[in-house]
């Protein structure tokens, strides 16, 4: 089941549900942040283009990343 | 007649978003979020290609928010919130996005949109939330979003709402995208490319004729924010309707 709440930024998956599309964020995120390190090291400039840009994607992707983290910690610890 | 190489392209990506948004409302949410993050690396890559004086680099940039939006908001654990959590919580990251991509491209506020020109033509423009709010209360009829809320907790979820789907949404179409799209593709293209992605990232609540109704009113922002060169008025506006729909309307 997914509904989507409000106009545009909301969608809500089941809890099952959820913890596949974490894991999916996740190795997106995984797969940015390689690609970063890949483009900064070279000096051509659509490279350290393409490696700018992608921070867009990465800051917001890790804080989804930090806030399933601490959930799952508190999961853990409650 | 010939089609810019710029207007193909955006117009491929459209389709993309769209489809990803079906597969994602209609079959699996998984095999959307996979399509979307396609998209979104595809285009970041594009920008780079672009790279330079070309504005395409920055429209492909900024579409990027699109499918982002998507895929943080299908990633996000909102479970864990209460409800009326859920829009201020998913806005957060969407903002943090929109501002990098402002950043990315060197952009100013005022660029963006960000301006507080003409206040009484913006207010005037924010009081078009009310009738919309209703019209779209009676096209879907949502659950509400909190009920037996004491006045002022009431009222900062109000707020919260405003900031979160209102002023959040409108700097990424109106004041991202839009201003990328019409200095890429023109003012005609632009503005209706930008509604039709709008538009297209509403058809997860499953209504075509909320879909048909957002992109006409996404049409009325786009061209209010091109003539009066703020997205103040419209930000107002749409947190205004949502207001309406999820709070004042369903609590009636």
């Amino acid at each position: 089941m997914i509904s989507t709440v409000t106009t545009t930024v909301t969608t809500v998956a089941t809890l099952a549900m959820g913890a596949t599309l974490g894991a999916l964020a996740a190795l997106l995120l995984i797969l940015l942040l390689s690609a970063k390190e890949v483009s900064t090291a070279d000096t051509r400039q659509r490279l350290v283009a393409f490696g700018r840009s992608l921070d867009v994607g990465i800051l917001p992707l890790l804080m989804v990343f930090a806030l399933i983290v601490a959930f799952k910690v508190l999961e853990v610890v409650g | 007649m010939i089609v810019k190489l710029e207007l193909s392209v955006f117009i491929l990506y459209l389709t993309l978003i769209a489809l990803a948004e079906i597969i994602t409302s209609f079959i699996d949410p998984g095999y959307g979020l996979l399509l979307h993050a396609t998209i979104l690396v595809s285009l970041l890559a594009l920008s780079a290609l672009w790279h330079g004086a070309n504005p395409a680099s920055s429209l492909y940039l900024s579409l990027s928010l699109a499918p982002l939006i998507r895929i943080l908001s299908l990633s996000l654990p909102l479970m864990y919130f209460p409800r009326y959590a859920w829009y201020t919580v998913a806005s957060i990251p969407v903002l943090a996005a929109a501002l990098t991509a402002i950043r990315v491209q060197g952009l100013g506020l005022r660029d963006v949109g960000l301006t507080f020109s003409k206040p009484i033509v913006q207010a005037c423009i924010a009081l078009t939330g009310v009738p919309f709010g209703v019209v779209e209360y009676f096209i879907l009829k949502p659950e509400p979003l909190a009920s037996n809320l004491p006045m002022p907790e009431y009222s900062l979820l109000a707020i919260a709402l405003v900031f979160s789907t209102g002023f959040v949404e409108e700097l990424v179409f109106r004041g991202v995208l839009q201003r990328s799209a019409v200095e890429a593709l023109g003012e005609k293209a632009g503005v209706l490319g930008v509604t039709a992605v709008f538009a297209t990232m509403h058809v997860g609540w499953l209504n075509a004729l909320d879909v048909l109704f957002v992109f006409a009113i996404g049409l009325l922002f786009a061209v209010l924010t091109l003539k009066t060169g703020s997205i103040v008025g419209v930000s107002l506006s749409h947190g205004l309707t949502n207001v309406i729909l999820f709070l004042a309307m369903p609590a009636k």
